[in-house]
């Protein structure tokens, strides 16, 4: 079977953001779909993971949600996938993650949630 | 016979046509400037009506229209003028499509037909709407059931097929550029996922898992979007490619769906995953730089992962030749279990080395230390051993020989200097005896054979890494003695310099210049054993037993084999020496560790500033949660916190005064409130976040919760309301919201900023290295130049060597790393060969 140059179709890193005290992490993945030919479609792929202690693993994550973003935030993810500032960064450890653990919890909407992680693109 | 050139003729029409359409799509395609995959999705339909007028029901249809032609022209002239439009729209479609053919028919047949969901044109209907007339009801009725009878599944199959042949011929073969898989229908003919670790047991583990589940999914089913790369790369994020490590690191994962290979109705998909973990300082050592060329596998923290996949047992052969040491063989192994029986060590190490000639054994148990990235404090790592070791070195006129015990330590700084360097530091203490098979070896004065030993080393350097750069300065003290411990025998002075330089050429052809330069001196007060001297030629020796640093203490000239580099006017051993050793390599045949398709994306390149940028940016927080103006503001919170309390009290007492009044604004104001209260709750005890993210984010002066709460209550609601108390309460909240705010401003987060930047500086670099300079293989000629100087000196006892030569390196992540190589001994002395033949192998490790 002859190869040729493969083309590029996806292209994901996922950003990993730690609290100091190496207890909880953030995977914010952001995620560009322009592959089916339709409008540009960004997804955040938001996880926290917990531990008890620095020296265990971090197991699976104990939040995982998925956030098509706002077509109107388009250009924000396009910025936000060359690297999260710090005022992203703090919304994403912060507020983002406080309440995705809420919403598992059943203390607010899924969708509240969902909104919150989002707003992490409009921080500036 | 005149009847087959009739049906030969239009096949031949048939044939131009769709020619002829082909050479429309494709000119649009040129001509527009629209996005690639619009246009494939125009193309399709098109080819779809075209083909859609090759279906027999729609001949049927064609037959009609004079028929209905004749029925419209007719009610024409006899309806009222309320129904003219219609019915002359309805004619004018109708005539188009008779003067017509193909798409364009195909399109005005269409207009005179109901389809479901569009109402815009419905010409019949609209008539039959206006005017009652049996005929054209059943011309209608018949065009209407032949329409909805063609075959628009077959006609769109055939439209993928034509796509696929046009957008195979004007692409170069196979490949799968601008190609709307889904749309073109094909059907994943094979899945590959590349980690170039995969040798690596582990990974390869995790490959075959993940392999099964994606293979299961997709193969021989048509292509999808969402199958091939949002759920296959959710089976890839679940098995796990980056693990964490034994030590600390920045970790960073990028995984790719490419597609090739788009030929007759399949395609081929390659997942990519490329994880790499970066010990944020170490990586400014010129020893890391070396693994970095020899074992990416290790640079990259594949080696140190701690899953059950990988074994806590490592063993690497390792071989080498010299005229005077002969062919040696050896290895070392390694016992790193994830907790290692409650004690303060990572890892037991047994190493050995050793010929018909030589010999070089020793055992270690190893502890280290790592600081995280957010952590206080100026030190990034710590390491201790306890090392036993035992060498015959052979000079070619008697053996020097050694066993001793060692207790280290050592350390190393986080960046300083704006990220530009680290420190190391460190200290040990080692007793034992150094013997001496003497054969015809002349002792020097105030030296002894055979000794116990006591020394006592300090030990300092600088390291620095820049893009293509990495400097390293050691300076080494050890103090010895032959007797009691206070008493001081002999005092070593070492300076061990290293550069290195690394560039590539073209994609991944790399030039690497290493500089070597080591000096030393011996003072004497006392007696000191024969082998304390220096004893110079192929042979290495350290000051200490670190493959983490690791200080040259001997002259080192590859033209000379073994030790044979001692005589000076004193005797065997020198007191003082130089040494300098350069070598060049080029790169000629490599293949590089992430593929050039990616190394040369802008995504990719942008994304993988952004993963360090993120890390950073985290980082930043962390220091500006130690300024002192932060504390102050964690002070301060409570204050907002019991006015938010008191708002919710007031907002409830004026909704309870005012019943079924302002509903919609109370509802804003509560639920801006709740949201504020919080917010400030998590701040002041996270639950989930981190309590300076939390903190910064509800005190942002321009997107903050708390802004809300004005908004909602103050403006809106009380706005209509007129309540003094409400105004009250949220003036109360806003004031403590501005003093939070105007505090948190004071934290110097310019300073805190600089911090991170100059932490992750070496990571930053590291990054760039391994994922756009370092090879997987590469073999590359080699280029030495060596001088050594050994004292004191007379004549051509002592004194300066050269030794130019070259060779060959094979640097083979997957299996082992070698050098081959002759150098000349150009300025020879008594007792030393014309030259030397330098072997030195390293197998990769076999339990990994």
């Amino acid at each position: 079977m002859a190869t040729n140059t493969a083309t590029v179709i996806k292209l994901k890193v996922n950003f990993q953001l730690n609290t100091p005290n190496g207890l909880r992490r953030v995977i914010f993945g952001l995620e560009k779909d322009a592959t089916s030919g339709k409008i540009v479609v960004w997804t955040i792929n938001f996880q926290l993971f917990e531990r008890a202690k620095k020296s265990d693993p971090f197991g699976d994550p104990i939040v995982s949600l998925d956030v098509e973003v706002d077509k109107a935030l388009n250009a924000k993810a396009e910025k936000a996938a060359k690297g999260l500032t710090a005022g992203q960064s703090a919304h994403a450890l912060g507020p983002a993650a406080e309440d995705a653990k809420a919403a598992e919890d059943g203390e607010i909407d899924q969708e509240d949630a969902q909104e919150t992680i989002q707003n992490t693109l409009k921080k500036k | 016979m005149q009847r087959r050139n009739i049906r030969l003729t239009l096949r031949r029409c048939v044939f131009a046509g769709e020619i002829c359409l082909l050479l429309i799509v494709i000119s649009a395609h040129l001509c527009f400037a629209q996005d690639e995959r619009a246009i494939e999705a125009t193309e399709l339909g098109n080819l779809q009506n075209f083909y859609a007028t090759h279906d027999p029901h729609y001949a049927r249809i064609v037959a009609q229209l004079p028929a209905l032609q004749s029925a419209l022209t007719e009610l024409k002239s006899a309806a009222g003028q309320s129904c003219s439009s219609p019915i002359e729209i309805a004619l004018r479609r109708t005539t188009s499509a008779i003067q017509s053919s193909e798409q364009p028919q195909y399109g005005l047949i269409r207009a005179l037909v109901t389809i479901p969901g569009e109402d815009d044109e419905n010409r019949l209907a609209k008539v039959l709407a206006c005017v009652n007339d049996a005929r054209l009801q059943a011309l209608a009725q018949n065009v209407q059931e032949e329409f909805d009878l063609i075959d628009l599944v077959e006609a769109k199959r055939k439209a993928k097929a034509a796509l696929r042949k046009v957008v195979e011929e004007k692409q170069a073969a196979g490949s799968c550029k601008g190609i709307d898989l889904e749309q073109a229908g094909l059907k994943v003919r094979s899945i590959r996922i590349n980690d170039p670790f995969v040798f690596l047991p582990w990974v390869k583990a995790r490959q075959r898992r993940a392999a099964e589940q994606i293979t299961a999914l997709i193969k021989d089913k048509p292509f999808t979007y969402t199958d091939a790369s949002a759920k296959a790369l959710d089976i890839i994020e679940n098995e796990n490619f980056l693990p964490d490590t034994s030590d600390a690191r920045v970790k960073l994962r990028v995984e790719i769906v490419s597609v090739a290979n788009c030929t007759n109705g399949g395609v081929d998909l390659i997942y990519g995953v490329y994880s790499t973990q970066i010990m944020p300082v170490l990586s400014a050592r010129p020893e890391a730089r070396v693994k970095e060329r020899e074992t990416p596998q290790t640079a990259a923290g594949q080696t140190t992962v701690e899953t059950k996949d990988a074994s806590p047992f490592h063993f690497t052969p390792l071989g080498g030749y010299d005229f005077t040491n002969l062919l040696s063989g050896g290895g070392r192994f390694e016992y790193r279990p994830r907790k290692f029986f409650g004690l303060p060590l990572k890892s037991a190490v047994i190493q050995g080395q050793a010929s018909s000639r030589m010999h070089n054994v020793s055992g270690a148990l190893e502890g280290a230390y790592d600081s995280e990235v957010e952590a206080p404090g100026w030190l990034a790592h710590a390491s201790w051993m306890l090392n036993f070791s035992h060498y015959s070195l052979p000079t070619g006129a008697g053996n020097i020989k050694g066993g001793h015990l060692i207790a280290q330590f050592s350390g190393v700084s986080k960046p300083l200097a704006g990220g530009n360097l680290s420190f190391r530091f460190g200290a040990a203490v080692d007793g034992g005896n150094r013997q001496t098979e003497a054969g015809t070896l002349i002792l020097p004065p105030n030296t002894v054979l055979n000794a116990g030993f006591g020394t006592l080393k300090f030990y300092g350097a600088v390291d620095s890494r820049f893009r293509r750069n990495i400097f390293s300065a050691t300076y080494a003290l050890e103090l010895g003695s032959v007797g009691p411990a206070a008493r001081i025998d002999w005092r070593k002075h070492i300076i061990d310099a290293r550069h290195q330089f690394w560039y590539s050429f073209g994609n991944h052809h790399l030039l690497d210049l290493e500089s070597h330069f080591t000096a030393g001196r011996l003072q004497i007060p006392g007696k000191v054993p024969l082998p304390e001297r220096f004893f110079g030629g192929n042979n290495e020796e350290f000051l200490i037993a670190s493959d983490d640093w690791q200080i040259r203490a001997n002259p080192v000239i590859r033209a000379i084999p073994g030790s044979k580099f001692f005589q000076t006017t004193e005797g065997a051993g020198g007191k003082d020496f130089f040494s300098y050793n350069f070598t060049a390599a080029y790169g000629i045949w490599r293949r590089t560790l992430v593929p050039e398709e990616l190394t040369t994306d802008d995504d990719f390149k942008s994304e993988l500033e952004g993963a360090i940028t993120t890390v950073t940016s985290t980082l930043q927080n962390y220091y500006s949660s130690k300024d002192p103006n932060y504390e102050n503001v964690k002070s301060q919170l409570p204050a907002e916190q019991t006015a938010l309390t008191d708002l919710k009290t007031v907002v409830a007492n004026a909704q309870a005064a005012h019943a079924n009044q302002f509903a919609d604004l109370f509802k804003a104001c509560t639920r801006a409130v709740n949201l504020g209260l919080r917010r400030m709750n998590d701040a002041i005890s996270p639950t989930a976040g981190d309590q300076y993210s939390s903190i910064a984010s509800v005190l942002d002066p321009d997107d903050s919760d708390l802004l809300k709460v004005n908004t909602a209550c103050e403006r809106d609601l009380n706005g209509a309301l007129q309540d003094e108390a409400l105004r009250a309460a949220t003036a109360r909240v806003e004031s403590a919201r501005k003093a939070l705010t105007a505090q948190f401003a004071q934290i110097d987060q310019a300073k805190a900023e600089k911090k991170a930047n100059d932490d992750m500086a070496f990571t930053r670099r590291s990054l760039n290295t391994l994922f756009k300079d370092v090879n997987i293989y590469s073999i590359s000629p080699v280029f030495v130049f060596d001088v050594a100087r050994i004292g004191p000196r007379s004549g051509s006892i002592g004194g300066t060597r050269y030794g130019p030569g070259g060779g060959i390196r094979l640097e083979l992540a997957t299996t082992a790393h070698f050098t081959l190589g002759y150098a000349v001994n150009v300025n020879r002395g008594p007792g030393e060969g014309r030259g030397n033949l330098f072997f030195a192998i390293g197998i990769r490790d076999l339990f990994y």
